[in-house]
Protein backbone atom coordinates (compact mmCIF):
# COMPACT_ATOMS: atom_id res chain seq x y z
CA UNK A 1 0.00 0.00 0.00
CA UNK A 2 2.69 2.72 1.06
CA UNK A 3 4.58 1.32 -2.04
CA UNK A 4 1.44 2.27 -3.91
CA UNK A 5 1.11 5.38 -2.26
CA UNK A 6 5.08 6.79 -3.01
CA UNK A 7 4.67 5.39 -6.69
CA UNK A 8 1.73 7.66 -7.28
CA UNK A 9 3.08 10.33 -5.44
CA UNK A 10 6.54 10.05 -7.93
CA UNK A 11 3.58 9.67 -11.23
CA UNK A 12 2.29 13.39 -9.60
CA UNK A 13 5.58 14.93 -9.32
CA UNK A 14 7.26 13.13 -12.69
CA UNK A 15 3.12 14.33 -14.55
CA UNK A 16 4.49 17.94 -13.17
CA UNK A 17 7.92 17.43 -14.63
CA UNK A 18 7.13 16.53 -17.41
CA UNK A 19 4.52 18.97 -18.24
CA UNK A 20 6.56 22.05 -17.28
CA UNK A 21 9.87 20.74 -19.44
CA UNK A 22 7.13 20.44 -22.28
CA UNK A 23 6.26 24.00 -21.46
CA UNK A 24 9.91 24.91 -21.88
CA UNK A 25 10.63 23.44 -24.74
CA UNK A 26 7.65 24.74 -26.15
CA UNK A 27 8.83 28.19 -25.76
CA UNK A 28 11.88 27.41 -27.20
CA UNK A 29 10.79 25.60 -30.18
CA UNK A 30 7.71 26.54 -30.69
CA UNK A 31 6.99 27.62 -34.28
CA UNK A 32 7.32 31.29 -35.33
CA UNK A 33 4.82 33.86 -34.20
CA UNK A 34 1.97 34.01 -36.66
CA UNK A 35 1.77 31.23 -38.48
CA UNK A 36 -1.05 29.16 -39.34
CA UNK A 37 -0.83 25.62 -37.50
CA UNK A 38 -4.05 24.08 -37.86
CA UNK A 39 -4.96 24.07 -34.17
CA UNK A 40 -5.93 27.76 -34.19
CA UNK A 41 -8.03 27.37 -37.08
CA UNK A 42 -10.05 24.62 -35.21
CA UNK A 43 -10.09 26.51 -31.99
CA UNK A 44 -10.34 29.73 -33.78
CA UNK A 45 -13.89 28.30 -35.43
CA UNK A 46 -14.88 27.07 -31.78
CA UNK A 47 -15.09 29.86 -30.12
CA UNK A 48 -16.03 32.29 -32.95
CA UNK A 49 -19.62 30.20 -33.50
CA UNK A 50 -19.84 30.43 -29.79
CA UNK A 51 -19.14 34.11 -29.04
CA UNK A 52 -21.01 35.45 -31.96
CA UNK A 53 -24.49 35.80 -30.00
CA UNK A 54 -22.64 37.16 -26.93
CA UNK A 55 -20.63 39.87 -29.12
CA UNK A 56 -24.45 40.64 -30.36
CA UNK A 57 -25.45 40.99 -27.02
CA UNK A 58 -22.78 43.31 -26.38
CA UNK A 59 -23.29 45.43 -29.28
CA UNK A 60 -26.82 46.35 -28.11
CA UNK A 61 -25.91 47.51 -25.10
CA UNK A 62 -24.35 50.65 -27.45
CA UNK A 63 -25.69 50.60 -30.63
CA UNK A 64 -28.87 53.34 -29.96
CA UNK A 65 -26.41 55.66 -28.58
CA UNK A 66 -23.78 55.06 -31.00
CA UNK A 67 -26.30 55.69 -33.87
CA UNK A 68 -27.29 59.22 -32.39
CA UNK A 69 -23.24 60.22 -32.09
CA UNK A 70 -22.48 58.71 -35.63
CA UNK A 71 -25.33 60.76 -37.08
CA UNK A 72 -24.06 63.83 -36.16
CA UNK A 73 -20.66 62.79 -36.84
CA UNK A 74 -21.64 62.15 -40.35
CA UNK A 75 -22.94 65.75 -40.97
CA UNK A 76 -20.24 67.32 -39.17
CA UNK A 77 -17.96 64.97 -41.83
CA UNK A 78 -20.54 65.22 -44.83
CA UNK A 79 -19.32 69.35 -44.34
CA UNK A 80 -15.54 68.63 -43.97
CA UNK A 81 -15.74 66.52 -47.11
CA UNK A 82 -16.61 69.52 -49.21
CA UNK A 83 -13.85 71.48 -48.23
CA UNK A 84 -11.09 68.36 -48.45
CA UNK A 85 -11.67 67.71 -52.12
CA UNK A 86 -11.58 71.17 -52.90
CA UNK A 87 -8.09 70.51 -50.72
CA UNK A 88 -6.97 67.24 -52.75
CA UNK A 89 -7.37 69.07 -56.15
CA UNK A 90 -5.58 72.02 -55.27
CA UNK A 91 -2.52 70.09 -53.89
CA UNK A 92 -2.87 67.76 -56.54
CA UNK A 93 -2.13 70.46 -58.83
CA UNK A 94 0.62 71.88 -56.77
CA UNK A 95 2.00 68.52 -56.91
CA UNK A 96 1.97 68.31 -60.45
CA UNK A 97 3.45 71.81 -60.83
CA UNK A 98 6.74 70.21 -58.38
CA UNK A 99 6.82 67.22 -60.63
CA UNK A 100 6.42 65.37 -56.32
CA UNK A 101 5.54 61.48 -57.24
CA UNK A 102 2.27 60.25 -55.84
CA UNK A 103 2.39 58.55 -52.30
CA UNK A 104 1.46 54.98 -51.91
CA UNK A 105 -2.31 55.07 -51.70
CA UNK A 106 -4.17 52.96 -48.60
CA UNK A 107 -7.69 50.88 -48.49
CA UNK A 108 -9.31 49.59 -45.42
CA UNK A 109 -11.19 46.60 -45.11
CA UNK A 110 -13.71 45.71 -42.25
CA UNK A 111 -13.99 43.10 -39.81
CA UNK A 112 -16.00 42.10 -37.12
CA UNK A 113 -14.03 41.67 -33.61
CA UNK A 114 -15.34 38.43 -32.52
CA UNK A 115 -13.69 38.42 -29.07
CA UNK A 116 -11.42 40.08 -26.81
CA UNK A 117 -8.21 38.81 -24.61
CA UNK A 118 -9.02 40.37 -21.04
CA UNK A 119 -6.61 37.92 -19.76
CA UNK A 120 -3.04 38.43 -17.86
CA UNK A 121 -0.86 40.67 -19.50
CA UNK A 122 -2.41 40.20 -23.35
CA UNK A 123 -4.23 42.46 -24.97
CA UNK A 124 -5.33 41.15 -28.55
CA UNK A 125 -8.14 40.69 -30.77
CA UNK A 126 -9.87 38.08 -32.54
CA UNK A 127 -11.47 39.44 -35.78
CA UNK A 128 -13.48 37.28 -38.36
CA UNK A 129 -11.34 38.25 -41.89
CA UNK A 130 -7.99 35.93 -42.39
CA UNK A 131 -5.69 35.28 -45.02
CA UNK A 132 -8.96 34.03 -47.18
CA UNK A 133 -9.87 37.63 -47.13
CA UNK A 134 -6.12 39.06 -48.20
CA UNK A 135 -5.29 39.38 -44.52
CA UNK A 136 -1.54 39.55 -43.46
CA UNK A 137 0.52 39.27 -40.73
CA UNK A 138 1.84 43.15 -40.03
CA UNK A 139 -1.41 44.66 -41.35
CA UNK A 140 -2.52 47.94 -39.44
CA UNK A 141 -5.54 47.85 -37.65
CA UNK A 142 -7.71 51.27 -37.36
CA UNK A 143 -10.65 52.58 -36.53
CA UNK A 144 -12.48 56.00 -36.88
CA UNK A 145 -10.85 56.93 -33.48
CA UNK A 146 -6.99 56.05 -34.79
CA UNK A 147 -4.81 53.26 -34.52
CA UNK A 148 -5.49 50.31 -32.68
CA UNK A 149 -2.55 47.60 -33.35
CA UNK A 150 -1.83 45.13 -35.76
CA UNK A 151 -2.10 41.60 -37.12
CA UNK A 152 0.33 38.88 -35.62
CA UNK A 153 -1.48 36.02 -36.38
CA UNK A 154 -3.64 34.62 -39.23
CA UNK A 155 -5.73 31.44 -40.10
CA UNK A 156 -7.56 31.05 -43.28
CA UNK A 157 -10.68 32.78 -41.67
CA UNK A 158 -9.56 34.62 -38.69
CA UNK A 159 -6.88 36.81 -37.04
CA UNK A 160 -5.23 38.06 -34.17
CA UNK A 161 -4.73 41.72 -33.87
CA UNK A 162 -2.08 42.64 -31.03
CA UNK A 163 -3.71 46.35 -29.55
CA UNK A 164 -1.66 49.13 -29.37
CA UNK A 165 -2.40 48.90 -25.24
CA UNK A 166 -0.21 45.48 -25.04
CA UNK A 167 2.93 46.02 -23.93
CA UNK A 168 4.88 44.27 -26.66
CA UNK A 169 3.22 47.20 -28.79
CA UNK A 170 5.64 49.82 -30.64
CA UNK A 171 5.62 52.19 -33.44
CA UNK A 172 7.46 54.67 -34.63
CA UNK A 173 5.77 58.03 -34.47
CA UNK A 174 5.96 61.61 -35.01
CA UNK A 175 4.40 64.28 -33.56
CA UNK A 176 2.32 65.79 -36.51
CA UNK A 177 2.77 70.08 -35.47
CA UNK A 178 6.70 70.05 -35.14
CA UNK A 179 7.50 66.92 -36.76
CA UNK A 180 9.39 65.23 -33.82
CA UNK A 181 10.11 61.60 -33.87
CA UNK A 182 9.85 58.55 -31.62
CA UNK A 183 9.29 55.14 -30.74
CA UNK A 184 5.75 54.50 -29.33
CA UNK A 185 5.24 52.29 -26.53
CA UNK A 186 1.90 50.82 -24.23
CA UNK A 187 2.08 53.21 -21.14
CA UNK A 188 -1.09 51.87 -19.54
CA UNK A 189 -4.94 50.64 -20.24
CA UNK A 190 -5.36 53.96 -22.39
CA UNK A 191 -2.26 55.59 -23.30
CA UNK A 192 1.51 55.00 -24.36
CA UNK A 193 4.63 56.70 -24.15
CA UNK A 194 6.93 58.32 -26.93
CA UNK A 195 10.64 57.38 -26.18
CA UNK A 196 13.90 59.00 -27.91
CA UNK A 197 12.07 62.93 -28.04
CA UNK A 198 14.93 65.24 -27.66
CA UNK A 199 14.70 67.30 -24.47
CA UNK A 200 15.10 70.46 -26.63
CA UNK A 201 12.18 69.21 -29.24
CA UNK A 202 8.79 71.18 -29.72
CA UNK A 203 5.95 69.06 -27.72
CA UNK A 204 3.15 70.98 -26.53
CA UNK A 205 0.06 68.86 -24.63
CA UNK A 206 -2.59 68.53 -27.22
CA UNK A 207 -0.34 67.70 -30.09
CA UNK A 208 -1.11 64.74 -32.39
CA UNK A 209 0.88 61.91 -32.74
CA UNK A 210 0.76 60.20 -35.63
CA UNK A 211 2.79 56.90 -37.49
CA UNK A 212 6.26 57.96 -38.91
CA UNK A 213 5.61 55.89 -41.85
CA UNK A 214 9.57 54.46 -42.27
CA UNK A 215 9.07 51.47 -41.29
CA UNK A 216 7.25 48.39 -43.07
CA UNK A 217 4.71 47.97 -40.83
CA UNK A 218 2.68 51.20 -40.63
CA UNK A 219 2.07 53.64 -43.51
CA UNK A 220 2.39 57.41 -42.82
CA UNK A 221 -0.30 59.10 -41.31
CA UNK A 222 -2.04 57.01 -39.02
CA UNK A 223 -3.56 58.66 -35.72
CA UNK A 224 -2.08 57.24 -32.86
CA UNK A 225 -3.23 59.84 -30.11
CA UNK A 226 -2.69 63.02 -28.82
CA UNK A 227 -0.02 64.39 -26.45
CA UNK A 228 -1.26 64.58 -22.71
CA UNK A 229 2.04 65.01 -20.67
CA UNK A 230 5.24 66.07 -21.03
CA UNK A 231 7.94 64.72 -18.34
CA UNK A 232 11.24 66.44 -18.95
CA UNK A 233 12.46 65.44 -15.49
CA UNK A 234 13.68 61.57 -15.86
CA UNK A 235 16.50 62.09 -17.97
CA UNK A 236 18.21 64.79 -19.28
CA UNK A 237 18.59 63.84 -23.24
CA UNK A 238 15.40 62.80 -23.82
CA UNK A 239 12.13 64.02 -23.15
CA UNK A 240 9.17 61.04 -21.82
CA UNK A 241 5.80 62.56 -24.04
CA UNK A 242 2.57 60.90 -22.41
CA UNK A 243 0.40 59.96 -25.48
CA UNK A 244 -3.37 59.32 -25.15
CA UNK A 245 -5.17 57.16 -27.40
CA UNK A 246 -9.02 58.16 -28.31
CA UNK A 247 -9.47 54.60 -29.25
CA UNK A 248 -11.76 53.31 -26.89
CA UNK A 249 -10.38 49.49 -26.16
CA UNK A 250 -12.93 48.22 -24.19
CA UNK A 251 -15.56 48.59 -27.00
CA UNK A 252 -14.37 47.50 -29.85
CA UNK A 253 -16.79 45.94 -31.93
CA UNK A 254 -15.91 46.40 -35.45
CA UNK A 255 -12.25 47.52 -37.02
CA UNK A 256 -11.03 48.17 -39.91
CA UNK A 257 -7.70 46.44 -41.92
CA UNK A 258 -5.07 48.72 -43.72
CA UNK A 259 -4.43 47.75 -47.20
CA UNK A 260 -1.95 49.13 -49.07
CA UNK A 261 -2.94 49.09 -53.11
CA UNK A 262 -0.47 46.65 -53.59
CA UNK A 263 -1.71 44.42 -50.68
CA UNK A 264 -5.19 43.86 -52.64
CA UNK B 1 -20.73 13.47 -16.66
CA UNK B 2 -19.06 15.67 -13.71
CA UNK B 3 -15.86 16.41 -16.63
CA UNK B 4 -17.99 17.06 -19.11
CA UNK B 5 -19.69 20.07 -16.72
CA UNK B 6 -16.01 21.20 -15.86
CA UNK B 7 -15.55 21.33 -19.93
CA UNK B 8 -18.82 23.33 -20.05
CA UNK B 9 -17.99 25.67 -16.85
CA UNK B 10 -14.14 26.29 -18.56
CA UNK B 11 -15.42 27.33 -21.99
CA UNK B 12 -18.65 29.63 -21.03
CA UNK B 13 -15.88 31.48 -18.79
CA UNK B 14 -13.23 31.92 -21.51
CA UNK B 15 -16.21 32.96 -23.91
CA UNK B 16 -17.72 35.43 -21.01
CA UNK B 17 -14.12 36.89 -20.64
CA UNK B 18 -13.91 37.66 -24.07
CA UNK B 19 -17.28 39.40 -24.80
CA UNK B 20 -19.13 40.15 -21.72
CA UNK B 21 -16.58 40.68 -19.02
CA UNK B 22 -16.24 44.45 -19.99
CA UNK B 23 -19.71 44.92 -18.52
CA UNK B 24 -18.83 44.05 -14.91
CA UNK B 25 -15.25 45.90 -15.18
CA UNK B 26 -15.12 48.74 -12.45
CA UNK B 27 -12.46 51.49 -13.72
CA UNK B 28 -10.78 48.72 -16.04
CA UNK B 29 -10.30 45.97 -13.80
CA UNK B 30 -12.02 42.85 -14.91
CA UNK B 31 -12.17 39.49 -12.87
CA UNK B 32 -9.90 36.01 -14.55
CA UNK B 33 -13.10 33.82 -15.11
CA UNK B 34 -11.08 30.88 -16.52
CA UNK B 35 -8.32 30.98 -14.10
CA UNK B 36 -11.10 31.24 -10.98
CA UNK B 37 -13.06 27.84 -12.40
CA UNK B 38 -9.57 26.38 -12.95
CA UNK B 39 -8.54 26.56 -9.44
CA UNK B 40 -11.96 25.68 -8.54
CA UNK B 41 -12.10 22.49 -10.51
CA UNK B 42 -8.44 21.33 -9.25
CA UNK B 43 -8.94 21.87 -5.94
CA UNK B 44 -11.55 19.53 -6.25
CA UNK B 45 -9.72 16.67 -8.45
CA UNK B 46 -6.44 16.32 -6.82
CA UNK B 47 -3.14 17.34 -8.24
CA UNK B 48 -3.04 14.99 -11.00
CA UNK B 49 -6.21 16.28 -13.17
CA UNK B 50 -4.75 20.17 -11.92
CA UNK B 51 -1.78 19.59 -13.75
CA UNK B 52 -3.25 17.81 -16.99
CA UNK B 53 -6.02 20.51 -17.10
CA UNK B 54 -3.55 23.37 -16.63
CA UNK B 55 -1.45 22.36 -19.14
CA UNK B 56 -4.21 21.58 -21.72
CA UNK B 57 -6.06 24.76 -20.75
CA UNK B 58 -3.11 27.06 -20.27
CA UNK B 59 -1.95 25.53 -24.02
CA UNK B 60 -5.51 26.69 -25.36
CA UNK B 61 -5.14 29.79 -23.92
CA UNK B 62 -2.01 30.59 -25.81
CA UNK B 63 -2.89 29.33 -28.98
CA UNK B 64 -6.24 31.51 -28.66
CA UNK B 65 -4.62 34.94 -27.66
CA UNK B 66 -1.43 34.46 -29.87
CA UNK B 67 1.03 34.56 -26.18
CA UNK B 68 4.29 33.51 -26.01
CA UNK B 69 3.18 29.49 -26.57
CA UNK B 70 4.41 27.60 -23.86
CA UNK B 71 3.64 30.56 -20.85
CA UNK B 72 0.32 29.06 -20.25
CA UNK B 73 0.78 25.66 -19.87
CA UNK B 74 3.81 26.30 -17.21
CA UNK B 75 1.85 28.80 -15.04
CA UNK B 76 -1.45 26.48 -15.23
CA UNK B 77 0.02 22.83 -14.45
CA UNK B 78 2.26 24.83 -11.42
CA UNK B 79 -1.13 26.17 -10.64
CA UNK B 80 -2.99 23.09 -11.26
CA UNK B 81 -0.53 20.86 -9.26
CA UNK B 82 -0.55 23.09 -5.94
CA UNK B 83 -4.15 23.24 -6.35
CA UNK B 84 -4.97 19.89 -5.86
CA UNK B 85 -2.08 19.31 -3.17
CA UNK B 86 -4.43 22.15 -1.92
CA UNK B 87 -7.33 20.38 -2.13
CA UNK B 88 -6.34 16.72 -0.50
CA UNK B 89 -5.54 18.18 2.86
CA UNK B 90 -7.89 17.08 5.27
CA UNK B 91 -8.60 20.06 6.94
CA UNK B 92 -12.17 21.09 6.18
CA UNK B 93 -12.90 24.47 7.31
CA UNK B 94 -14.32 27.00 5.11
CA UNK B 95 -11.43 29.34 6.61
CA UNK B 96 -8.53 27.05 5.36
CA UNK B 97 -10.24 26.58 1.74
CA UNK B 98 -10.45 30.35 1.64
CA UNK B 99 -6.82 30.92 2.74
CA UNK B 100 -5.79 28.31 0.29
CA UNK B 101 -8.03 29.69 -2.71
CA UNK B 102 -6.24 33.49 -1.75
CA UNK B 103 -3.15 31.97 -2.24
CA UNK B 104 -3.40 30.51 -5.13
CA UNK B 105 -5.65 32.76 -7.08
CA UNK B 106 -2.09 35.48 -5.53
CA UNK B 107 0.39 32.90 -6.89
CA UNK B 108 -1.07 33.22 -10.44
CA UNK B 109 -1.33 36.77 -10.71
CA UNK B 110 2.16 37.28 -9.41
CA UNK B 111 3.16 34.53 -11.78
CA UNK B 112 1.34 35.68 -14.65
CA UNK B 113 2.32 39.07 -14.15
CA UNK B 114 6.08 38.21 -13.73
CA UNK B 115 6.33 36.17 -16.84
CA UNK B 116 4.43 38.86 -19.07
CA UNK B 117 5.40 42.31 -17.68
CA UNK B 118 9.28 41.30 -16.55
CA UNK B 119 11.40 44.18 -18.13
CA UNK B 120 8.63 46.35 -18.72
CA UNK B 121 8.46 49.76 -18.28
CA UNK B 122 6.29 49.84 -15.21
CA UNK B 123 6.18 46.70 -13.67
CA UNK B 124 5.53 47.97 -10.25
CA UNK B 125 3.25 50.29 -10.64
CA UNK B 126 1.12 47.74 -12.96
CA UNK B 127 1.18 45.08 -10.14
CA UNK B 128 -0.31 47.79 -8.06
CA UNK B 129 -2.83 49.60 -10.44
CA UNK B 130 -3.63 46.49 -12.10
CA UNK B 131 -2.75 42.94 -10.88
CA UNK B 132 -4.04 43.19 -7.30
CA UNK B 133 -6.85 44.83 -7.96
CA UNK B 134 -7.83 42.01 -10.78
CA UNK B 135 -6.62 40.00 -7.99
CA UNK B 136 -9.12 41.20 -5.30
CA UNK B 137 -11.70 41.06 -7.77
CA UNK B 138 -11.27 37.25 -8.90
CA UNK B 139 -10.90 36.81 -5.06
CA UNK B 140 -14.12 37.97 -4.63
CA UNK B 141 -16.20 35.94 -7.22
CA UNK B 142 -13.74 32.92 -6.15
CA UNK B 143 -15.51 33.37 -1.98
CA UNK B 144 -18.91 33.98 -4.11
CA UNK B 145 -18.50 30.74 -6.32
CA UNK B 146 -17.01 29.01 -3.03
CA UNK B 147 -20.38 30.07 -1.06
CA UNK B 148 -22.88 29.77 -3.31
CA UNK B 149 -22.80 27.25 -5.68
CA UNK B 150 -24.09 24.22 -3.68
CA UNK B 151 -22.11 20.82 -3.78
CA UNK B 152 -24.82 18.44 -5.11
CA UNK B 153 -24.17 20.16 -8.58
CA UNK B 154 -20.85 17.97 -8.50
CA UNK B 155 -20.69 14.42 -8.07
CA UNK B 156 -17.19 14.47 -6.37
CA UNK B 157 -17.82 15.95 -2.78
CA UNK B 158 -13.87 16.43 -2.07
CA UNK B 159 -14.85 20.00 -1.12
CA UNK B 160 -16.85 21.59 0.78
CA UNK B 161 -17.93 18.93 3.23
CA UNK B 162 -18.60 20.67 6.33
CA UNK B 163 -19.20 24.16 5.11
Amino acid sequence: MRLFRVKKIINDYTLLLLCISVSFLLMIFSRTPGQDTGLEEILFRFFGSINSPFVHLKTLRYVQQENRVLRFENTLLELEKMKYIETFYENKRLRMLLNFKDQDSIAVKPARVLSQSNIAGVKTITIDAGTMSGVRIDMPLVNSDGLIGRIIKTTSRYAIGQLLVDRNFRAAARIQQSREIGIYQNYDQQSGVLFGVHHRADVHIGDDVITMGKSSVFPAGLFIGTVARIDTTTSRLFKRVYVESKVNFTKLEEVFIVFNRTDE
Amino acid sequence: MKYFLYIILLVLGYVFQCTLIDLFSIKGIVPDLPVIFFIYISFREGRRFGVILGFALGFCLDVLTARLLGTGPLVFSLIGFVSGMAGRKPILHLNFYFFAFSLLLFSYYLLMHFVVYVGHLRFWPLLISETIPSFFYSEFLLLFLLLCVPNFIWQGRKLMVDI
